[in-house]
């Protein structure tokens, strides 16, 4: 599994539905990921992923889209 | 050792239902329920003050507590909403409850400001005896009810609460605190002199659920305690 479907199969059990983004579309903007599931988000990201997040990058705009979620792993793998 | 002795609060008469707020921000008081779980809060009258909340609360705590102001040997009062540069609201306050002579020290910070002076008091009260600590705000006027202010206008009321801390005797000892700063983030949620207070709502839930947390567990780990057998959580955030 590449790491776009795996970051889309966490949005997906986040939000409890079959949500399919497009890799830039705005998270955010598009109300598929909301403030309060934000921070689960993240940690899940950090569990799937075998990343640490450092509180320095807990900034919501490297999380907006599943394409800068995909680019942020990779600059932390 | 550190005690608190007593607490007390002072809430606005004015109570403003979520059907009076939502209209003004564009949405419905149903989704500003499920929202924020906020119900309800109190706004200010026009001739309240920052100051004047925060006496009120100092009045019911020291009435709560049995002490007058004379023994009070220190003043804490923590307020992101003041109205001045300054003096701070710790001045006027000091003034109204007959404290001259005695330290009135004002920390302008909103949120964690007052926990930051129940942990400043809690040291402070063996030098100085009993710390009258004061948290008071008035967000009502620095945020706008208006929808492309609505992530900020929808969450803030009005009130003051108070609590003194003794180094002798109070219904709960201050056993510890832990205090952090991260001011690499101090411009999620700021209040500029002339403008409505400024949030980015998101990072400032993503960096309180990541820190909040740990300084929970630090607190407990540094005084063997285990989360299961606490039996109150109080956020204050």
């Amino acid at each position: 599994m590449d790491k776009q479907t795996k970051i889309i199969e966490i949005l997906r059990r986040l939000a409890g539905k079959p949500i399919d983004p497009a890799p830039d579309e705005s998270l955010f903007e598009s109300g598929l990921l909301d403030s309060f599931a934000l921070a689960d988000f993240v940690s899940a990201l950090e569990t799937e992923f075998a990343i640490r997040v450092p509180d320095s990058d807990l900034r919501p705009r490297l999380f907006d889209s599943v394409a800068r979620i995909e680019a942020y792993i990779e600059s932390r793998s | 050792m550190a005690y608190l002795r007593a607490l007390g609060c002072y809430l606005p008469a004015r109570v403003v239902e979520n059907s009076e707020v939502a209209p003004l921000v564009g949405v419905d008081a149903e989704w500003l329920l499920r929202a924020t779980g906020i119900e309800q809060r109190r706004f200010a009258a026009a001739e309240e003050s920052v100051a004047s909340l925060g006496v009120r609360a100092a009045q019911d705590c020291l009435r709560s507590a049995g002490l007058s102001a004379y023994d009070v040997g220190m003043l804490i009062v923590a307020s992101g909403s003041s109205e001045l540069r300054f003096p701070g609201p710790a001045s006027a306050i000091s003034a109204a409850m007959g404290m001259a002579g005695t330290p009135a020290i004002d920390l302008p910070m909103a949120s964690a400001g007052s926990l930051f002076g129940l942990a400043l008091g809690a040291r402070l009260c063996r030098d100085y005896g009993n710390v009258l600590v004061v948290g008071s705000e008035i967000m009502s006027r620095v945020v706008r009810f208006e929808p492309a202010f609505r992530d900020t206008a929808i969450l803030f009321g009005d009130g003051a609460g108070a609590c003194v801390v003794s180094a002798d005797s109070g219904f709960a000892r201050v056993v510890d605190s832990v205090l952090c700063t991260d001011g690499g983030f101090r411009e999620a949620i700021r209040l500029d002199l002339k403008a409505p207070l400024d949030m980015d709502g998101r990072t400032v839930i993503l960096q309180a659920a990541r820190k909040l947390p740990r300084a929970i567990s630090e607190v407990l780990a540094r005084n063997q305690g285990e989360p299961a057998r606490v039996g109150t959580f109080a956020d204050g955030f």
